[in-house]
């Protein structure tokens, strides 16, 4: 070996006082294996313009539970139900013509220099859900291993992730404009699994991550799964290493989330059924209305905010009247609308709202000011005990303008 | 009322005493060229409609250049049009080929601001489609996306370039394919450490233009300098033409150098600065003539601030109209103060130069500035505050007594007649260029023999692969890393790291400012005073660890100075010259450490009080220039003499360097060693202060004759008699017959 030159001694130096960072100091073994050994039945080399490509394939039948949920159902799913639940929902939905997407990634970063090195896809095929998934064995491998998945996608019209709008997809982008491969093509209908259950689920769990939402609402968990944090350091110790112990658990690990947008999708599907509302808990009910009303479907709202209001217990039941109140606001049921407000303020509703809205129907539908005025008071009460607390107070100077003003029109009504 | 001012002035013995040269500068009138050929139709109607029916020479000059493929740096003094210098090559291009981009790169957020404002409005008058946007920290998400695939012209800063835009570059891809301009304005401003990244990030950037097949023209612009062309080449790699032949016009200005009186000659003790600058900016200030008033540091904006204050208290009505401005305040804060500027509603204000850059704030009538800039292209930028389109104006400086002021004062043919400063930058800095090479392997693969401008860049690749933040295959260095590179760098320091100022008056802590990390230990150690807004405020504990130091506002009579020891040791020599004297540069390392702070009372300045500093020392490499007197030089000199000639050498060196180099007298420090562990030798010894160095001391290596020539005549034309500060320091320090023994070691260093 020869001696350092100046440069590399300065580097050294630099190294040692902490001004450049550094990786870890262990050192590098080669990789030139075909396969990896690691799942001899299912491993598998295809042949591309770019080179070799190299993936697992496995199969998962669809008769089987995933948690509490049939992977079966997952077929069900129809547009009418996404309508519910997307921004852009598809005029139609066909389950089996949907391939389930996940990456498994050096980092969390966005940019051009994280790589995608497990590209898991999964697709129905003949009753089985048939999970491939794409591993970079080394970097130059991955122009071949891209082409050939960007191939595959173009096959469905479909795509099902979670979180794919905002991570998977453009990572995905990014690394074929790096390999200059283009024109980049995907489905045209892209279901972000993420979006859609934050939308049905949102104050039902404590996040909104997979692993939340496996636990608590397909009732799955996995037992011994890698934590996606190291899942970036197994990737470099294979790399540079050849450690492919914990590499198995990542395949299995990337397996499990695939399996697992399939099942939530068979949640999905099931949002829309009658046994669905019958299990389902007061905040799913609430959420449920709310989405069916805002679709425009108002009596299954009112069945919804109805189931809410019986199971759920004051908070809950609140929450649903007031959802409800404002329903039949807008839908300008003056009645049904004022005696959810009474309600409202019967169970002790913090805030001044209900009064508020109950003043205003006083005011220009019943046409009974000093009601109107009483109610007005009401509300401005409310709002100061909540500010006495610590909360609210935004609406004391707007209420005590809406008092004066009541008060006004009252004396001009009645002179003397 | 300004002129009214001017002529008493003259008249009074109290100020014309003390003042050495008055220049009036005489009007000059425009100098035009009519639009060439090739400006479309539409621009051209717009420019007119807009009131410009014919180009100022240079901008003619420039456009041409660049129309013609060439890459330009345009120099010329503020407020001479060199935004149309780009403006109108870049709408033209739109004009004709609706898919072409532009990068437009300012040093701040403040500045693109304000550009964009004036494009926006050329842009309208033309009636074409050009989207312009500003894209940084403030841009709002959802239109990020629309400004990527859409904007003809993004307006950015360096910073964003390099976290937000390269790293990002295939989400960019319209832009960079269809690349055609890239502007680089206030590129004085890139000197130093910001210019060594600025240097790495342009590295990257031409590499991503090259990956999508775009070959960008450069045009810059820059306030004066000795070496625009240089600075611009350094920065590009490229060549570059220089258009410096200013055509624009300019009214009569009348510019002061200000030497406060003497008020003990043995001592060669002046009259404060500060104390003086007051004086006139009151006098002006109070006559309503709109003041800016430049302070050397955020400190000195403070004092001065808290002086005027008081002064102002007894007069109704003044006090509203002056405000402080300088880094450390919020973005809120200043744009506050900047439209307060241009509606003429601040009347004056104390700034640090950080209203030096083009910040838009109108033209005021007044400028005093307080102590030399430290460089005449400073000097020249500060006073460019001053001066409408008619009538007068009016720059004064007002010299401290610092060796680099006394010597400007003294010979002010010296300013009138030389060229500005060299801006020095090194794009070599190791530690810079290895984290920008980090940055660039993430966005980009590297391939063996790939280069990155004129960087050695073989060995650091396998280096960085062999520390396993690159891996290797196929020929290939590929980022494998999880992280992300350009999150971790700052374009403004060496190292990332700043410490916020946290301050625990009221119930709810509230962020006030920040400093830097190496600063830290200096300006915010427990029971430092910290000055915001003429508030006082004392920090009760400083957490280097979590990077706070919290601070409690306080009312007292004094405003605190820390004292840094400084030890140093060479790791390597770069190049030697050994003749009579040895001189080398090479790479050191320097422990600092902050031990002990004094208490320094307001208006006199006395010392009422020190206390300790408990922090740990700070370590750093970085390069040095050093100059050793080998055995029988110093020929009937003792010890303690030689320690005493060390002492006013480093004093006046390390103050005088900057007549030569671009930068901050802080940019450069000293240290002396009677006998050096290097090689036994008294040395001096000048280093770069900032780790990895920005190429003062090489520049140094080259120009010491000059350097030392010039100390000796400050020497021998300072009326003090052993030594004061405003040559060898202050005979307390350098010990008497300190002038004596510094004069002895200038004899052998230029016979």
């Amino acid at each position: 070996m020869t001696a350092p030159n100046q440069l590399q001694r300065r580097l050294q130096r630099m190294k040692d006082t902490g001004m450049i960072t550094s990786g870890s100091e262990l050192k590098k073994s080669a990789i030139c294996e075909e396969t990896l050994g690691l799942f001899p039945a299912e491993e598998k080399v295809e042949e591309t313009p770019s080179g070799n490509c190299f993936f697992r394939e496995t199969v998962v039948p669809l008769k089987k539970h995933h948690g509490g949920v049939l992977l079966e159902s997952s077929l069900e799913c129809t547009s009418s139900v996404l309508q519910l639940l997307m921004n852009d929902p598809p005029d139609d939905f066909q389950p089996y013509r949907s391939l389930f997407l996940d990456l498994e990634t050096t980092g969390l970063a966005c940019g051009t220099g994280t790589w995608a090195f497990l590209m898991g896809v999964g697709w129905f095929e003949n009753g089985l859900l048939r999970v491939r998934q794409y591993f970079l064995k080394s970097p130059p491998e991955e122009r071949a291993l891209l082409e050939h998945f960007t191939a595959t996608l173009q096959n469905f019209d479909n795509l099902v992730t979670f979180n794919g709008k905002s991570f998977d997809l453009p990572l995905v982008h990014t690394r074929q404009v790096l390999k200059g491969i283009s024109p980049v093509t995907s489905p045209d209908i892209h279901l972000d699994l993420f979006h859609c259950c934050r939308r049905m689920w949102k104050n039902c769990l404590p996040d909104c991550s997979l692993v939340s939402m496996e636990k608590n609402l397909l009732q799955f968990h996995r037992s011994g799964d890698i934590p996606g944090e190291e899942i970036p350091e197994v990737y470099f110790r294979y790399l540079r290493r050849g450690e492919t112990q914990q590499l198995k658990q990542v395949f299995e690990h990337n397996l499990l989330d695939i399996v697992s947008l399939v099942a939530l999708l068979g949640l999905v599907a099931k949002i829309e059924n009658i046994d669905f509302l019958e299990e389902a808990t007061p905040r799913e009910c609430c959420n449920l209305g709310i989405l069916h009303w805002k679709y425009g479907d108002i009596s299954r709202a009112e069945i919804c905010l109805q189931q809410a209001m019986e199971k759920g217990n004051r908070e809950e039941k609140n929450k649903a009247l007031y959802s409800l109140a404002l329903l039949h606001k807008q839908m300008r049921r003056w009645e049904k609308s004022a005696s959810c407000w009474e309600g409202l303020i019967h169970q002790g509703y913090p805030g001044p709202a209900p009064y508020v809205e109950l003043a205003k129907i006083y005011e220009h539908r019943i046409k009974n000011l000093p009601q109107a005025l009483r109610l007005t008071r009401e509300a401005l009460n409310a709002e100061l005990r909540r500010y006495q607390m610590g909360v609210g107070g935004k609406e004391i100077n707007p209420l005590k303008h809406r008092l004066r003003r009541l008060e006004a029109k009252l004396k001009s009504n009645c002179p003397g | 009322m300004l002129e009214e001012i001017i002529n008493q002035w003259k008249n009074d013995p109290e100020i014309i005493s003390n003042i050495s040269r008055w220049e009036i500068l005489p009007e000059k009138k425009a100098e035009y060229a009519s639009f060439p050929e090739w400006v479309e139709p539409q621009l051209k109607k717009a420019l007119q409609n807009r009131g410009i029916d014919k180009l100022y020479t240079h901008q003619a000059e420039a456009v041409e250049t660049v129309y013609r493929g060439n890459n330009a740096v345009v120099v010329t003094p503020t407020a001479s049009g060199k935004t149309l210098c780009y403006n109108l090559p870049v709408l033209n291009r739109i004009i004709n080929e609706p898919h072409a981009r532009a990068l437009y790169l300012f040093p701040t957020k403040a500045l693109s601001r304000d550009q964009v404002v004036e494009l926006l409005g050329l842009v309208e008058e033309t009636g074409i489609e050009v989207n312009t946007y500003t894209y940084d920290g403030d841009t709002g998400t959802s239109i990020r996306n629309h400004i990527r695939q859409k904007g003809h012209l993004v307006v950015t800063n360096p910073d964003m370039l390099h976290s937000g835009i390269l790293p990002h570059h295939t989400k960019w891809m319209r832009l960079f394919e269809n690349l055609r301009y890239i502007v680089i304005d206030e590129m004085h401003h890139y000197r130093g450490i910001f210019g060594s990244h600025l240097a790495n990030v342009i590295r990257r950037l031409k590499r991503i233009c090259r990956f999508y097949k775009s070959n960008p023209t450069f045009i810059l612009c820059s306030a004066t300098i000795a070496n625009p062309r240089e600075l611009a080449e350094t920065l590009l790699e490229e060549p570059v033409v220089e258009i410096s032949q200013n055509g624009a016009p300019h009214a009569q200005k009348h510019f002061l150098f200000y030497n406060p009186p003497v008020i003990n000659r043995e001592l060669g003790i002046r009259r404060s600065a500060m104390l003086e600058s007051q004086k006139l900016a009151a006098r002006l200030i109070q006559e309503g003539v709109q003041t800016i008033v430049f302070t050397r540091s955020r400190l000195g904006v403070e004092v001065l601030l808290s002086y005027l204050r008081e002064k102002f208290k007894s007069l109704p009505g003044h006090d509203s109209g002056l405000r402080g401005y300088r880094g450390g305040y919020l973005p809120n804060e200043r744009r506050a103060i900047e439209e307060g500027l241009r509606r003429g509603e601040i009347k004056g204000v104390i700034s640090t130069n950080a209203l030096e850059l083009g910040i838009d704030i109108g033209r005021l009538d007044a400028c005093v500035i307080t102590g030399y800039p430290g460089s005449i292209a400073g000097t020249w930028q500060q006073s460019g505050r001053a001066g409408r389109r008619t009538g007068q104006s009016l720059a004064v400086l007002v010299a401290s007594s610092a060796p680099l002021d006394q010597f400007m004062v003294n010979h002010p043919d010296y300013f009138w007649q030389n060229p500005p400063e060299k801006a020095m930058v090194n794009p070599d800095n190791l530690i810079i260029l290895t984290n920008h090479l980090r940055c660039a392997a993430f966005e980009l693969p590297f391939k063996e023999g790939d280069t990155f401008g004129n960087a050695p860049v073989q060995e650091i690749l396998d280096f960085l692969a062999e520390e396993e933040v690159l891996y290797r295959s196929g020929g290939q260095y590929h980022w494998m890393e999880n992280s992300f590179p350009a999150e971790e760098i700052s374009l403004r320091s060496a190292t990332s790291e700043n410490v916020v100022i946290v301050d625990n008056t009221e119930a709810q802590p509230r962020v006030i400012g920040e400093v830097d990390r190496f600063s830290a230990p200096m300006l915010v150690h427990e029971e430092a005073i910290y000055m915001h807004g003429g508030q006082q405020y004392q920090v009760e504990k400083l957490d280097l660890e979590e990077k706070k130091a919290y601070v409690r506002a306080v009312s007292v009579n004094y405003f605190t100075d820390s004292n840094l020891s400084v030890d140093l040791k060479v790791m390597e020599v770069f190049e030697e010259e050994k003749e009579k004297v040895h001189r080398h540069w090479g790479e050191v390392r320097v422990n600092a450490l902050v031990s002990m702070f004094k208490k320094i009372k307001f208006n006199t300045h006395e010392n009422i009080g020190s206390g300790p500093v408990n922090l740990p020392e700070t370590e750093m490499h970085t390069t040095a220039f050093w100059i050793s007197f080998p055995e029988g030089t110093l020929k009937g000199m003792s010890r303690s003499e030689v320690q005493s000639g060390l002492i006013g050498l480093s004093h006046l060196a390390s103050h005088l360097a900057p007549l030569f180099l671009l930068g901050d007298p802080r940019d450069l420090r000293a240290v002396s060693q009677v006998k050096s562990p290097f090689n036994e030798l008294p040395t001096l010894y000048l280093y770069d202060n900032y780790p990895g160095g920005v190429g003062y001391s090489q520049e140094l290596f080259k120009k010491w004759k000059e350097i030392f020539n010039t100390a000796r005549q400050r020497i021998y034309t300072c009326g003090c008699l052993e030594g004061c500060p405003s040559c060898v320091g202050p005979v307390e320090e350098v010990g008497e017959k300190g002038k004596e023994h510094t004069l002895q070691l200038l004899e052998v260093l230029c016979p």
